[in-house]
């Protein structure tokens, strides 16, 4: 049998799929055609009507005396289990019934955001995002290899698949739906960003920032005088020979952060929460995939109906947990409760960077950044500026209200930044390094001026 | 090969003679534009309603002949032929045809000429006690029609 490689799995559903058996409009046809032509023949007395019936009649006869169709099955595995997006990965459907089935289509419904490829027009059907295969099992089985692009990131669990088969007149059809688990992880695109944003205080860890204490380093600090117990291989012997007595060169130890993406996934009724989600998801891939490059400590928490959180952590085996929790987002209605009392103090350690990528839309996730901020934690916070996502409105009283949201949305901004929080507006269509570019200028601009 | 088909089942009917030809030929269109619509829409269920159209207007069209039209079985092999076309054009999975639609049809054409023929040659033969054959004849019809009638509903 054809199996998928290591990490692929065949699965079938849990219950036992039912097929159905329904009669068609052929039946329906040849049984019209039967009837008209018997009952006419005798009714007009003329035997052509029954020569021109006798067919169907015969049809019919042979059709229903032979309507015993072997129960096809079906199963499906991807060639994988993990993929990023917009890479091709093969679905693999395996077909097969104890006797050949000569007229099976297949129909698989693939959930959004998976595409398939090398599909002709004719096997679309408009309006129906279905894709229908002819697949006549002239064994007892069959494999199709089914190319899909992964165009959207995502958990993708299930897919249906409906079978399809008529007897050799076509008078009945046969239908078997399914649903089977493919277990397909999508992982966003993480793109390289330029730049990533630099805590106010550094952690223990070895990493690649400066902290600002003198250490064991390579970056060269600063000379003081030798004091009894230095290092003889630390005196900087030319600044000694230019002063009186020895010096010795201090440097700045190479540290690490402990970053905290905070991702904002509440729902909006806006209509373009899928866009945001999307924005807000490639984005915290990117920079965790970019702080984690830098051995920071990256840890996440999701807000939104259901909060999610991961303590920071190194290592790629995080970037994976960290993807894999990404994958799994949706947009949710943020509850009523008080954020911070729900986080887990581990998720949230002392001295950490917090890095927030929000809409803004949602109060409750802009009352949980402010109280984040209130608790004197540092933060950075990038809003998705989502009124460019929204399409204008169209008439007057459109116009009123979307000028009094704007103006909430300002104060939103205005709180923040007046309460120290370096803050950029990120418009979709630009790159994110422009808008984390300009969070890490106001950083270092907020920490020069001691803010 | 649909629209020539369609073409010579509304135009044999009108060639018997009858001072309704135009009747059999306003009749025959009707049926071929209920196939047509069948196609357009992809509504199958329109394909018997069509053929039975035309059927009717073949039947119709016997009603004054004298003789026996022996053009009979091909005429149902032509309708049944066509009724097979429009079929496949109006369901709704669309997918490439396969060598054993080609068989189906090639049998179905084959069921309908030798089946024809058969009554026919069946019918055309004299026997005396025509009125007993009659009765035999609308017994063997009913039968026929309750036995799938039965068959159908145990199989459904």
């Amino acid at each position: 049998m054809p199996g998928g490689g290591p990490g692929s799995r065949r699965a079938h559903s849990g219950e036992p799929p039912v097929v159905t058996r329904q009669v068609t409009a052929r039946f329906g046809m040849y049984g019209l055609l039967a009837v008209v032509g018997l009952l006419g023949g005798l009714a007009l007395g003329r035997p052509e009507m029954v020569a021109v019936g006798a067919p169907a009649v015969l049809i019919l006869g042979i059709g229903l005396l032979s309507a015993d169709l072997p129960p096809p099955r079906v199963s499906i595995s991807s060639d994988r289990e993990r993929a990023i997006e917009g890479e091709l990965i093969d679905l693999e459907i395996l077909l097969s019934a104890d006797r050949p089935v000569p007229r099976l289509f297949v129909s698989v419904h693939l959930p959004h955001g998976l595409v398939a490829q090398h599909i002709d027009p004719g096997q679309r059907t408009e309006g129906d995002p279905s894709i229908d295969l002819a697949a006549p099992l002239t064994g007892t089985e069959r494999l199709i290899r089914l190319p899909v692009s992964c165009d959207r990131w995502g958990t993708y669990r299930t897919v249906v698949v409906k079978l399809f088969a008529t007897d050799f007149f076509g008078l009945y059809r046969y239908e078997l739906v399914t649903s089977h688990v493919i277990g397909l992880k999508v992982f966003p695109v993480e793109k390289l960003l330029a730049q990533l944003l630099e805590p106010v205080e550094t952690q223990l860890g070895l990493g690649e920032l400066l902290s600002r204490r003198r250490g064991g380093g390579l970056e060269f600090a600063e000379l003081r005088s030798f004091t009894p117990g230095d290092d003889r291989r630390l005196i900087n012997w030319r600044a000694s020979a230019r002063r009186r007595g020895l010096w010795v060169n201090e440097h700045h130890p190479d540290r690490n952060s402990d970053v905290v993406l905070l991702i904002d996934s509440s729902r909006s009724s806006r209509g373009t929460d899928e866009e945001i989600l999307d924005l807000v998801v490639g984005a915290a891939a990117s920079l965790a995939s970019g702080h984690l490059g830098r051995r920071d400590r990256v840890g996440l928490i999701m807000l939104g109906g259901r909060l999610v959180w991961m303590r920071p952590r190194m290592a790629s085996a995080q970037r994976y947990q960290i993807l894999d929790a990404l994958t799994e987002s949706r947009m949710f209605r943020s509850p009523e409760a008080t954020f911070v009392a729900r986080v887990p103090y581990r998720a949230l350690p002392a001295q950490a960077l917090i890095v927030g990528v929000s809409p803004l839309l949602d109060p409750a996730a802009v009352a949980a950044f402010g109280e984040l901020r209130g608790r004197g934690f540092d933060m950075a916070l990038i809003e998705i500026a989502s009124e460019e996502l929204t399409p204008p409105p169209g008439n007057e009283a459109g116009r009123l209200a979307r000028r009094i949201w704007l103006l909430e949305r300002d104060r939103i901004r205005r709180r923040f930044t007046g309460s120290g929080v370096a803050m950029a507006r990120w418009n979709p269509q630009d790159p994110f390094d422009y808008a984390l570019g300009e969070v890490a200028s106001l950083r270092r601009s907020m920490m020069r001026s001691g803010r | 090969m649909s629209l020539f088909l369609a073409v010579a089942l509304i135009v044999y009917p009108a060639l018997a003679p009858s001072s309704l030809r135009g009747l059999f030929v306003f009749v025959g269109i009707v049926g071929v534009g209920a196939l047509v619509v069948a196609v357009v829409a992809a509504a199958p269920g329109l394909v018997g309603l069509g053929l039975l159209i035309l059927f009717l207007e073949y039947g119709v069209s016997l009603i004054t002949a004298e003789k026996l039209d022996w053009g009979a079985p091909v005429y149902g092999a032509a309708l049944l032929l066509l009724g097979e076309v429009v079929y496949s054009l109006a369901a709704r999975h669309r997918v490439e045809s396969t060598a054993a639609e080609g068989l189906r049809t090639i049998v179905v054409v084959v069921l309908a000429v030798g089946s024809g023929f058969l009554v026919l040659g069946v019918a055309a033969i004299p026997l005396p006690h025509g009125g007993l054959v009659q009765a035999l004849g609308a017994g063997g019809a009913a039968a026929l029609v309750l036995g799938l009638a039965s068959l159908a509903r145990a199989r459904t």
